[in-house]
């Protein structure tokens, strides 16, 4: 009288379920559709702001004073020069209009690169300019801005790989929010 | 029974899928809404990267005289501009080359409070929708903030853009005996109306070109070059420095009397201490009983290359001058318009009399007066009224109550002229 039959029923029907759950559960778990306002867009600004501080680091105020970026990278970054003027100066300036309402980037941490071409070795090598204050942990979004810096010879600031001849150097800023 | 169970299990299970689906649209959803950022992004874009329209070619050529910059015209003008036909937008860059380097006087332009926010809706947002809308200028050095806007930041959500910015700074001439003592003439007398002159010269060629090596190049990217067409000119005469007096030049006329060491004894034939009378007496309107506190200025007036006269003020520029009163001896003045006179009109007298500084600024330079080829002075006159010996009976003797004359190039050597110097700056745009 009883048989297993009906049971396939049972068994047939919790399966297509199941399958049916998972499937819509990795649908929509894989796709994610990025809409404006997301996190992309927020990155985008703070690459242009980036990109921006860099730019006006790297325009001399007159004729005859290089800019503020190629006596940093001339000279090393003395007393943490790079960081005061990149971070402080501007990109966390205290004069932003908008700082009651939307300053909640002063948790922007900038780590900055000097790449230089090394003759002898035909290779390109780099050196840090500027440290992090917290490392980062790989896990968080962050951009890359870069400048090429053009130097007159050989600073007290730059390794002993670096040629004394006048040459252009790429100024490396990685920024994320820890 | 069982198929019962299976079947309910399988259409609980299709319910509940069924309820997901549309969520997948939600996201989608979202794009009908505004994308505030990206408006706000462009607004910026437009600001810092773009010279505005209308714009001429920066080539410092002599162009099609319709053609104009917009930042050459006035708030009014450019407010009946755009109820017309002709397109007019907002932007601050020096030039389409120079990206985030602003110029002063398009900022000054752009802030003026002519401009409503259905103007800035309408040249520079763009788009039928009525954004709220705040744009702020704050320059680093001097925090000095600029706000346009329908109002402040709201609550609620808004669309976010910063740009760091450089603005070029006007540049300007200060002419002191320090670093000018060329300009200290040894004039001892001047005869009846003949006027002593100070010129400034504004050469175009000079300004914007230079020849290295046989090859004419641009002389700077547009950041750094002097162009009288975009940045205000300013020259500062301290004309305290120059005045003919002992403090300043004393001695320079020697022995040539006997007891008159000084210039300003002149109005005395002989010497004062012995017979006043022979003095203009103190309460005459020219009484130089003691050394000359003032210049006695005739006109400023503007010439071409070769001499011809200009009327740059009815072509459009502004000229702006301040003077110090030296009776009694204080503030500033403006300077009234008759000793700026037409080119037709003749030397105005008496003159004006003018204390330590006569400060000039002028912007707004027709394109038409300044270009490569093209030459801009700027003449002042300074001219005496006699004063007559023997309380005013004796021979008329025109002393120059200041020493003040020669010629200065308006160009890039320092030692004559602040040159073009950028300042920080951040510009942010909000719109709701």
């Amino acid at each position: 009288m009883v048989n297993t039959g009906a049971q396939l029923y049972t068994m047939e029907g919790l399966s297509a379920g199941v399958i049916m759950i998972l499937t819509a559960y990795l649908v929509l778990g894989s796709t994610s559709v990025y809409t404006p306002g997301d996190t992309h867009i927020t990155d985008m600004q703070l690459e242009q702001v980036g990109a921006d501080v860099l730019k006006i680091m790297d325009t001399p105020a007159n004729l005859t004073t290089t800019s503020e970026l190629e006596q940093i990278v001339a000279t090393g970054n003395i007393d943490g020069r790079f960081h005061q003027l990149f971070w402080e100066t501007y990109l966390m300036s205290g004069d932003i209009a908008a700082q009651k309402t939307t300053r909640t980037g002063s948790s922007i941490i900038t780590t900055a690169m000097v790449y230089y071409h090394n003759r002898t070795y035909g290779t390109v090598q780099g050196y840090q300019l500027s440290g992090p204050v917290i490392p980062y942990s790989g896990s968080e979004p962050g951009v890359k801005v870069t400048r090429y810096v053009k130097v007159n010879g050989r600073g007290p600031g730059m390794p002993p790989g670096v040629e004394n001849r006048p040459q252009v150097m790429l100024v490396e800023v990685f920024l994320w929010k820890a | 029974m069982d198929f019962l169970v299976g079947f309910t299990i399988f259409i609980f299970s299709l319910i509940v899928v069924a309820n997901m689906v549309p969520s997948l649209l939600v996201g989608l959803q979202r794009t009908i809404a505004i994308d505030y950022d990206a408006v706000a992004y462009r607004t910026a874009v437009i600001l810092v990267e773009d010279p505005g329209e209308p714009t001429v070619p920066d080539n410092y050529q002599a162009h099609d005289p319709t053609q104009y910059r917009w930042d050459s015209k006035t708030p009014g003008f450019l407010k009946a501009l755009m109820q017309g036909s002709t397109a007019v937008r907002f932007g601050l860059a020096v030039s389409r080359e120079s990206p985030n380097i602003l110029s002063q006087r398009k900022i000054n332009l752009f802030f003026d409070p002519t401009f409503t926010v259905e103007d800035f809706r309408k040249s520079l947002i763009f788009g039928s929708i009525n954004y709220g809308f705040n744009i702020t200028l704050t320059r680093l050095d001097t925090q000095q903030v600029l706000t346009n806007g329908t109002g402040p930041y709201p609550e609620g959500r808004y669309g976010y853009i910063r740009r760091y910015v450089k603005i070029k700074n006007y540049t300007n001439a200060t002419i002191t005996n320090t670093t000018h003592p060329e300009f200290n003439a040894t004039t001892e007398y001047v005869s009846a109306n003949q006027f002593q002159y100070f010129r400034v010269i504004l050469e175009g060629s000079g300004l914007y070109k230079k020849s290295e090596s046989g090859v004419d190049k641009y002389i700077y990217s547009p950041p750094y070059v002097i162009d009288p067409t975009q940045d205000n000119i300013t020259v500062n005469l301290h004309l305290e420095q120059y005045l003919n007096n002992s403090q300043v030049n004393g001695g320079l006329y020697g022995d040539w009397y006997d007891h008159a060491e000084d210039a300003w004894k002149k109005n005395c034939n002989f010497d004062p201490l012995d017979n006043p009378a022979d003095c203009l007496l103190p309460g005459d309107p020219w009484y130089q009983g003691r050394p000359p506190n003032f210049a006695t200025l005739r006109s400023i007036r503007f010439t071409d290359r070769s001499g011809g006269p200009i009327d740059l003020i009815t072509a459009g520029a502004k000229v702006t001058v301040f003077y110090h009163d030296p009776d009694p001896p204080g503030t500033m003045l403006p300077l009234p318009d008759t000793y700026l006179p037409r080119p037709t009109d003749p030397e105005p007298s008496p003159g004006v009399r003018v204390g330590k500084w006569l400060n000039l600024t002028i912007s707004n330079i027709p394109e038409a007066y300044m270009d490569l080829t093209k030459r801009l002075d700027i003449v002042y006159t300074f001219g005496e009224i006699p004063v007559y010996t023997n309380g005013g009976t004796g021979t008329p003797l025109y002393i120059p109550r200041t020493m003040l004359s020669g010629t200065l190039l308006y160009d890039y050597n320092p030692a004559n002229v602040t040159q073009p110097a950028l300042s920080s700056g951040i510009l942010e745009v909000a719109i709701w």
